[in-house]
């Protein structure tokens, strides 16, 4: 047993010990005093004068010798933190503002980072993730740099610069089990996918080399931590069990551990199946076939996101040489079915150490600039808090200068003063966690619902240890920042002056008063500028939405269905299809209904496309939008026609190939022409395909709101059959009511089906903008947040002198100074310093908006009226904030004002 | 005159005064120290009491409730293994220190 566990443990029997102690030394008094009256009786007998003294002596010892078992550092924090909170509870309106300043920092900055750590900092929970790179094959702008499976095959097996490559998809799927369907993520994974990774499954087993060999023998599935808790209530007897996957028979042999979502930031797959399983899990019947090993499946656009382990020692620069010579030979082995050569690809290898992150692409500024921004927030938040503590210091100057003058150390003191500042701030951290986790709840409430079948942003916002790690520190270190200057400043007091209660007049107590005013003007300065972003961000916004979308979104519902998840053939899909069009457009309240692959304003589908006889410019882009369309979309839609017809029943197999094409694509081949009757040449040698075009449709928005409108062309589903499609429904009364009806409808055709993506247009539309919207919702609350705790910064300061000046300012009154006069005094102070800090903060916002022009739309960031609009609501809150403590000075009762 | 004991060195005093003594009480202590310095050095105690405390803490001595020979109760301490050995290492660490001032003080 160690000292100090002795004394750990003396602290439990310190009334033992303490009642010891008092016996000791009472008794070695007593003995040293029998000792004395033996030697010399006579002095005794006289009353010692030193006798009397025994007590106090031995209260002194003991306390001394007591003092050995104590702790004087926690005693001492113990003794600071009651004295704060004692404090605190005398001054509840201080306490109350302060708290709430630091919550308003602390828990945006906790809201805000609790998302960005997941987004944009943290790394995949795989062993030694900084090895990870993505590995992407460029082929010209606008193509898909992911790869097909033998590529990869060949490059996971002959590359050298690897240890270890995976390949793998998301894909949307049905799972079901005892009779009960739903829809999952799906990740088709490389056999290999764990064993590099170095994921180990919590339960059961990963893939084996044998899973990974030959297609269609081994349909086993690892299943995640989180379908593993909700779907099978977390039995262990779970591994061998039988479940179904897109109709087909699998067997779950693993469950993924707690913390791995897959390799996709922001997305959480709920199965992992082996890549050799795919084309019995593709609902296309061509896919099917041609995924794996048809001669055919080497020359087919990639399907394969890469994630390699690089060797150490390698660089990515050496990487990507050595993976671009190799795809290179690969390419010139195995050359297009028509002989001509395929492209040789540029492989390009980057940062895996998060997977990948292209779900990202579009939050990740946004949330860069929210982190700026609460981190401003944070700053005013202290800085008002620095201010209280100041102006509560001056009032507890005579309170300190007792303290120092009856003996206390300044660092003693310090440390008090700081001790109640970080009890401040742990309140507030604390009440920034709760205002955090409201927060977070918005934040993700704007992320889209599954953006499309295949990809699905996730994103997470619990509150972890990390958050809670991070609040603690910003909590600790926002406590030091606010705590210490007003702490230094209070403890040099001048003794003598403080005592004499001077009252503050011009020219006294400057420098505090520089201090104190030089926050209200940072204040006012970092209000203006997030102000101002936040009002660029919603003009911007308004923008985005009057946007003509070239249809409309309003009273349309969307619902998707995948008829491949029953394995049904195409001739069965079509009459199903038919079936469902036919009994929806029967339904009360339905105008006009239709199928499309697509849904406007969603991922979008590309596709090669020119005008039968362009020579195209080498290099000229020739992609297009792509859809494929029922009977009577453009009608659905509203989408006018300019010339020609929609696809209608007779536009089938039998029928010439047809198209319609947007007026884009018909100005661009046949300019000043009508489009009518030529012929439309898609998908590239040796695929190509002609179509006719019978019809030509206005414009519209395809993939996002913002986009360049490119060429787009459209097939009759009849004609290009896919077994999932999205049934759209144009109804007379609120669309969503609607989705119940067709639901019945289509269980009452098979009921196995699971509907997805349903929401109406409208909702699209929305969901499409919702980085636009979280930046503006955000930005503009942190604005207000600012605005307010400029405001009461400002009113903090203002009243503060006012205070101090009460018999100055009774003195001018007693002298013929008019309310008016005094008002205008005061009025004139509080401007010159909102000025100073207007005038700052537009030069900061002209500077540093220009940081996010690129996330505007059609505004510019130096925007004159979203200036002067945040200029003018911050002088009115300024002025009001001024305006209270001025009314109050100028109703100085100038005989109680000299008599204080 | 009386003399203040040099700093460093109550520790070794109170070790010492136990292993020549045996078992004692605090009040012995100080008292087997001031007489046989013939009075020389003083242990006040204020600075005996907290010291007896850190040794406790520390092992270097076993405290036990006894009965004087006056019949008081008073706390005797013992010393331990460990005393002995701190005792030990005082000792050296003092005479060196002290074969070193000698040295300097004293003309060769």
């Amino acid at each position: 047993m160690t000292a100090f566990f002795r004394k750990l443990k003396g602290w439990w029997r310190r009334d033992e010990i303490d009642a010891e102690l008092q016996e000791e030394i009472r008794t070695h008094f007593e003995m040293k005093a029998a000792d004395l009256a033996d030697r010399n009786p006579a002095r005794h007998a006289a009353g010692h004068p030193g006798h009397g003294g025994h007590s106090s002596r031995s209260a002194l010892v003991l306390e001394d010798t007591r003092s050995v078992w104590g702790w004087p550092a926690l005693e001492a924090l113990w003794h600071d933190l009651r004295y704060g909170a004692r404090m605190m509870r005398n001054a509840p309106g201080f306490t109350a503002v302060a708290v709430l300043s630091l919550a308003i920092g602390i828990g945006a900055n906790t809201a805000i980072f609790s998302l960005a750590d997941k987004v944009l900092i943290r790394k995949l929970p795989v062993s030694a993730p900084d090895q990870l790179v993505v590995v992407s094959a460029s082929r010209g702008a606008g193509v898909s740099t992911t790869t097909n499976y033998p590529d990869f095959a060949d490059y996971r097996d002959k590359n050298e610069v690897f240890d270890g490559l995976v390949g793998y998809m998301q894909r949307a799927m049905t799972l079901s089990e005892s009779g009960r369907a739903e829809r999952v993520q799906g990740l088709i994974v490389s056999g290999n996918y764990f064993s590099v990774l170095g994921v180990t499954p919590a339960v059961g087993r990963g893939f084996l080399p044998e899973e990974d060999k030959t297609p269609a023998t081994h349909p086993v599935l690892v299943i995640s931590h989180g379908l593993w808790q909700r779907r099978f209530g977390g039995d262990r007897n779970i591994i061998g069990k039988p479940v179904s996957v897109n109709g087909n028979p699998f067997t779950v042999v693993g469950v993924a551990p707690p913390a791995f979502n897959g390799t996709i930031a922001a997305s959480a797959p709920d199965v992992y199946v082996p890549v050799m399983m795919v084309e019995q899990l593709s609902t296309s019947p061509f896919d099917r076939t041609n995924l794996l090993s048809s001669p055919r499946s080497r020359t087919l656009s990639g399907w394969l996101q890469l994630l390699g382990r690089v060797k150490p020692g390698i660089s990515h620069e050496q990487a990507a040489a050595a993976m671009t010579t190799l795809a290179g030979q690969i390419a010139r082995a195995y050359p297009n079915a028509d002989g001509s050569p395929r492209v040789e690809p540029k492989i390009l290898v980057e940062d895996g150490s998060r997977g990948h992150t292209n779900l990202l692409r579009d939050i990740k500024f946004p949330l860069q600039m929210l982190m700026a921004t609460v981190l401003l927030i944070l700053v005013i938040a202290c800085a008002n808090v620095a201010n209280l503590l100041l102006a509560r210091a001056s009032t507890r100057q005579k309170e300190i200068a007792i303290r120092l003058a009856t003996g206390a150390g300044r660092m003693r003191l310090i440390r008090q003063l700081m001790t109640e500042s970080l009890l401040l701030s742990a309140i507030g951290g604390l009440a920034g966690l709760a205002l955090a986790a409201s927060l977070s709840g918005l934040i993700v409430g704007f992320t889209p619902p599954n953006n499309n079948a295949f990809s699905s942003l996730t994103l997470d916002n619990r509150l972890d240890t990390r958050v809670l790690g991070f609040t603690l520190a910003i909590s600790v270190i926002t406590g030091i920042l606010f705590g210490l200057a007003p702490a230094l400043i209070a403890t040099r007091t001048d003794l003598v002056s403080a005592l004499r209660d001077d009252a503050a007049v011009f020219g006294k107590k400057k420098r505090h008063f520089n201090l104190r005013n030089l926050l209200v003007v940072a204040q006012v300065a970092v209000s203006v500028i997030v102000l101002v972003g936040a009002g660029l961000c919603v003009r911007s916004l308004r923008n985005l939405y009057s946007i003509d979308t070239g249809f409309d979104a309003s009273k349309v519902l969307v619902v998707s269905v995948d008829v491949g998840l029953s394995s049904y053939t195409r001739e069965r899909g079509l009459q199903f299809y038919a079936d469902l069009l036919e009994r929806v457009r029967r339904l009360p309240g339905v105008e006009a209904v239709s199928l499309a692959t697509q849904i406007a304003l969603g991922d979008g589908f590309g596709a090669r496309m020119r005008g039968d006889g362009y020579q195209p410019k080498p290099g000229e882009d020739l992609g297009a939008d792509f859809n494929q369309v029922a009977s009577d979309y453009f009608q659905v839609m509203k989408i006018p026609l300019l010339e020609g017809r929609e696809f209608n029943e007779s536009d089938t197999t039998t029928t010439p190939a047809v198209a319609v094409i947007n007026q884009t694509a018909a100005r661009r081949y046949w300019p000043g022409q009508s489009a009518l009757g030529r012929r439309v040449i898609l998908g590239r040698p040796p695929d190509e395909q002609p179509r006719v075009v019978v019809g030509v449709v206005k414009d519209s928005k395809y993939r996002r709101l913002t986009e360049e409108v490119r060429p787009a062309v459209f097939m009759p589903f009849l004609q290009r059959y896919r077994a999932d499609m999205t049934l759209h429904v144009r109804t007379s009364g609120e669309p969503s009511t609607m989705l119940a009806f067709v639901r019945r409808e289509v269980q009452a055709l098979d009921a196995s089906l699971p509907l997805y993506n349903t929401r109406t247009l409208e909702d699209q539309k929305t969901s499409s903008l919702y980085t636009s919207r979280l930046a503006a919702t955000l930005l503009t609350m942190f604005g207000l947040l600012a605005l307010m705790l400029a405001a009461v910064g400002l009113y903090g300061v203002m009243a503060y002198m006012v205070n101090r000046r009460t018999h100055e300012i009774g003195i001018r009154m007693a002298l013929g100074a008019q309310g008016s006069e005094v008002r205008r005094l005061v009025m004139t102070e509080g401007t010159v310093i909102m000025l100073i800090g207007l005038v700052l903060g537009l030069i900061g916002a002209l500077a540093g908006t220009r940081l996010v022009e690129s996330f505007l739309y059609d505004v510019r960031p130096n925007d004159p009226l979203t200036f002067a609009g945040a200029a003018a609501l911050l002088v009115a809150v300024t002025l009001l904030a001024n305006y209270l403590p001025a009314r109050h000075a100028s109703r100085t009762d100038p005989t109680m004002a000299i008599r204080q | 005159m009386k003399t203040d004991i040099p700093s460093g060195t109550l520790y070794m005093l109170v070790l010492k005064t136990l292993a020549r003594l045996g078992p004692m009480h605090g009040y012995g202590i100080a008292l087997y120290i001031e007489q046989t310095t013939g009075e020389v050095l003083q242990v006040e105690e204020g600075t005996l009491y907290p010291a007896l405390q850190r040794m406790l803490i520390k092992a270097w001595v076993r405290a036990e409730w006894r009965t004087t020979e006056n019949k008081r109760r008073a706390r005797y301490y013992t010393l331990t293994p460990a005393g002995r050995k701190q005792l030990a290492a005082e000792m050296r660490d003092f005479d060196r220190a002290m074969t070193a001032i000698r040295q300097v003080i004293e003309p060769a």
